[in-house]
């Protein structure tokens, strides 16, 4: 940048000459919608929209992809997932009469199958051939760990449904659901997750410690990437040991997360989620932050171990500046994820941004979502995460660590953090055909044979 | 020969007299970049109350943009663009430091005139805090009200210190601020507007003004180095009753109290509110400014503080807060102008002889737009760079001597315009001086001159 140029962004009182620029609107990267570049993107896979326990005996309105919906479940047990608006007239199938097999419009009966297909027009000519001619849109649903995800893209792409590693794991644990609501566009919370610094700032120094006293330290960044994504990585030298914590960032909504709350004062190695979520667009403007806490005894924090599964639910996840059902004048000043995110504006103005070294993980998420939008443009399938074709298992790669510096070792400065951090990722990913026992074990051996000779 | 009927004067013509498709006003535009906004950016407008900045920033929007407003430790205020520059997270979450204010996402650290003061997270060789800045604007405080100013640095206007904050003797000054749901203009407009004082605050709504204002006025503009003095001169049984208002372009105006009873002689050159029409955006406003309180506006001594502030001015029908019937069988300014829409739809008027005010100052705010267009310096008001701004608003009753020949709306204007140059003429002189050299003028105008 030439000198003239810097210059003209500088200068006190200089607000009339360094106005944000007007955001350009369209931009891809946040389009939800049907036949828009980003919405056909996320139409490649499936997305959690509610909690199975949200559904009762009612159908329930939704939207999803700026797609205006209707769930429910047939009185033999089958979800349905219907496009709203009746095709005969429009009346909403929110107030349908939930049938045996389907659901029939309030309307004038008109009566659907699961799948959309038109069971009967009881107020048509028995010769009628609209029952033939026509379906109401409907979208298969999956129902797992709690949640129920729909496939909105094309039939003739649906992928296997991706059943991650660490949704079981062979010594049990519980498994409680969170849906949260957030009035502003899915891509800045995915962003939130692929910015570890924050933690150090936002959850640390700014609104007093949400996260443990750790997180005050200022770390070595990294982005790893996996054939999922990438792991969004922080190490840290506390005290005697090396801390890391590698959060999953894949594409195109979802994540996995370590607890915030390890005080980093015993050893502990694990390659498991306390935190899986998806970021799921209801439109372009607002999203729901769902997923699933993990809480079993592997956990390397206490108080995630004991966590109790209560705590969560819809607009309940257990970590304070979630929601904006706290005081104005308390969100100020201890402001959380939900003020920072939402406060970026509905969308946020990407054009007016002045975005700095540490922020490559969010170059780097804005990158792999562009590859994969421009992919499904031409034609093709995305490549990261591939879209699963048989019920395999999908591997993801968090993990956490605290190990003991040995005797001699003077690791503790950026570069020799930020090396043992990516060497430790690698071996975490370099192990994911593994079983998840076997995994840790050896990753666990490997890792510290590093760090025996690091530094 | 007969004449084809104009189908649009006929009876049940509502099809042939549909309104006309909105257009907006470019003199109605506030925006960042646009002719108007960048117009109203050439002078200093109250924002808030010193009242309501406590020790928590403040998100407020003005002119259009998204602000945070906030008082750092070390006391000083900080008006900054919401959105952190860094990744746009709102500073009304930031922690506010000794000096400056610190985003809350990622520690970056802005003084309160934008400097970035450090970037914590980034390496220390980031060279971000000395190529960008958080845009700010510089602030004032006078008289218990913030006032910004958002135009370009090197036109940066000396605050206007009107001479009526400090006269006559004694004054005391309590701000207010309320907030109306439309447009800035149509809300000056209505102050240059004195013949709805008659309609809408006597006849139409019972006495919300004096009786004194159902007199049929004789109406008139004069203009003055500020704008205008938007007037109504009256005879009231044996009185004559001047009301003369300050028209201060852009967006000031300043009034005698509406509540005259037009029974006792006097003479004011000063005034007994100051206003402002500060656009929050195109079709947002507060209505904001100060009460004076003084010997003259309340001799008796018997104001009550406290019905004055936020949302608060003890003058009926300024809010929504009375029932909607009530506001419709005895509206006041706020329904009349709120009602006019968000953006009042100019295009669809039909204008008379008695709103001459309006047009005059929308000739005058399109001269002045034009001026800042042409990068010159708007003509009015000019722009002050010592001591108190004269200004003209007056307000005069006097008996009328019994071989006096005003007697019709003629000779009442005749008197009011003759009076106004008096003042006008006077005012070098200070100000308590100014007004007895005035009174002394205009009584011998009234005794002598217009007699017959």
């Amino acid at each position: 940048m030439d000198g003239a140029g810097t210059a003209a962004q500088t200068g006190a009182y200089a607000g009339h000459r360094v106005r944000p620029i007007a955001p350009s609107g369209g931009e891809r990267l946040t389009q939800t919608a049907p036949g828009t570049p980003g919405g056909e993107y996320l139409r490649r896979y499936w997305h959690p929209f509610m909690l199975a326990s949200e559904l009762g005996g009612l159908p329930v309105a939704v939207r999803l992809l700026s797609e205006d919906l209707v769930v429910f479940r047939d009185r033999s047990g089958r979800i349905g997932l219907l496009h709203k608006q009746c095709l005969h007239r429009g009346a909403s199938l929110e107030f349908g009469i939930i049938q045996e097999r389907g659901i029939a419009c309030c309307y004038h009966g008109w009566h659907f199958d699961i799948d959309g297909t038109i069971l009967a027009t009881p107020a048509e000519p028995e010769t009628s051939r609209i029952r033939h001619n026509f379906c109401q849109g409907a979208y298969p649903v999956r129902e797992a760990c709690g949640l129920l995800f729909a496939y909105l893209g094309p039939p003739e792409t649906t992928p296997a449904f991706p059943y991650y590693d660490t949704f079981s794991h062979p010594e049990g644990g519980v498994l409680a659901n969170f849906k949260m609501f957030y009035p502003c566009s899915w891509l800045q919370i995915c962003e939130n997750a692929a910015d570890p610094i924050h933690n150090a700032y936002l959850h640390a120094i700014s609104s007093g410690l949400q996260f443990s006293a750790p997180f005050r330290e200022p770390p070595a960044l990294d982005y790893v990437e996996t054939p999922i994504g990438f792991l969004s990585m922080a190490t840290r030298r506390v005290g005697d040991f090396v801390f890391i914590r590698s959060s999953d960032v894949a594409m195109p909504n979802f994540g996995q997360f370590a607890g915030g709350s390890n005080p980093a004062t015993t050893e502990s190695f694990f390659v498991a989620a306390y935190t899986t979520r998806w970021v799921t667009a209801i439109d372009d403007n607002n999203a729901f932050y769902i997923g699933i806490r993990h809480i079993n005894d592997r956990n390397p924090s206490a108080a995630l171990r004991s966590a109790d599964p209560s705590q969560y639910g819809v607009g309940r996840m257990g970590l304070i500046g979630q929601t904006d059902d706290r005081p104005y004048d308390e969100r100020q000043r201890e402001p959380g994820d939900y003020d920072a995110c939402v406060s970026q504006g509905a969308v946020a103005n990407r054009r007016a941004e002045h975005l700095g070294t540490t922020d490559r993980g969010i170059v780097m998420l804005r990158r792999m979502l562009s590859r994969g939008i421009d992919a499904v443009e031409r034609g093709e399938e995305p490549e990261i995460p591939r879209l699963y074709r048989d019920e395999e298992m999908a591997r993801s790669y968090c993990h956490e660590l605290v190990f003991r510096v040995p005797p001699g070792s003077n690791i503790g400065d950026a570069a020799s953090l930020g090396a043992f951090g990516r060497q430790a990722a690698e071996i975490v990913i370099a192990t994911d055909h593994l079983s998840p026992v076997e995994r840790e074990r050896v990753a666990s051996e490997r890792i510290r044979g590093v760090l025996a000779g690091a530094g | 020969m007969t004449t084809a009927a104009n189908p649009r004067t006929q009876p049940f013509s509502g099809y042939h007299n549909r309104r006309a498709a909105f257009a907006p006003s470019p003199l109605a535009e506030t925006g960042a970049g646009t002719p108007g906004g960048e117009y109203l950016r050439r002078y200093w407008h109250p924002i808030m109350l010193q009242s309501e900045l406590k020790d928590l920033p403040v998100a407020i929007r003005i002119l259009g943009e998204d602000l945070v407003i906030f008082r750092d430790r070390g006391g000083r205020i900080g008006l900054l663009h919401k959105n952190c520059i860094h990744r746009g997270a709102s500073l009304e979450f930031g922690i506010v430091q000794e000096r400056g204010i610190a985003c809350c996402y990622h520690g970056w650290h802005f003084d309160v005139d934008g400097a970035v003061l450090s970037t914590p997270a980034e390496p220390a060789t980031s060279k971000i805090s000395s190529n960008f800045c958080q845009g700010a604007y510089p602030v004032h405080e006078a008289h218990g009200l913030i006032f910004a100013y958002m135009g370009p640095p090197e036109d940066k206007p000396v605050f206007p210190e009107l001479d009526t904050f400090a006269h006559p003797g004694g004054n005391e000054l309590i701000p207010i601020k309320m907030r109306l749901p439309c447009n800035w203009l149509q809300v000056v407009e209505n102050a240059c507007d004195p013949i709805h004082n008659a309609y809408l605050h006597a006849i139409v709504s019972g006495y919300q003004f004096s009786p004194a204002f159902a007199a049929p006025p004789a109406l008139d503009f004069i203009e003055t180095p500020l704008g205008f003095l938007s007037m109504a001169t009256r005879q009231v049984k044996d009185k004559v009753f001047i009301r003369a208002s300050d028209i201060i372009l852009p967006n000031v105006a300043q009034f005698a109290s509406g509540q005259n009873p037009a029974e006792e002689e006097c003479f004011n050159i000063a005034c007994s509110f100051t206003r402002w029409v500060v656009p929050i955006d195109d079709e947002n406003s507060f209505y904001t400014g100060l009460t004076h309180v003084n010997e003259r506006t309340d001799p008796e001594g018997t104001r009550d503080p406290s019905l004055y502030g936020v949302d608060k001015m003890n003058f009926i029908g300024q809010t929504a807060d009375r029932p909607y019937e009530e506001r419709q069988l005895q509206p006041g300014d706020y329904d009349a102008l709120v009602s006019q829409g968000a953006v009042a739809d100019r295009n669809n008027e039909h204008l008379g002889t008695t709103d001459r005010g309006i047009v005059m100052f929308r000739r005058m705010l399109r001269r002045a737009i034009d001026a800042v267009q042409n990068s010159e310096t708007p003509e009015l008001p000019r722009l002050y760079d010592d001591g108190p701004v004269r200004t003209y608003n007056y307000e005069l009753v006097f008996g009328l001597p019994s071989q006096s020949n005003i007697d019709g709306l003629g000779a009442l204007e005749e008197f009011g315009r003759r009076a106004t140059q008096v003042v006008l003429d006077t005012d070098a002189l200070p100000p308590l001086e100014r007004e007895r050299v005035s009174r002394e003028r205009i009584l011998r105008l009234l005794s002598e001159e217009l007699v017959r």
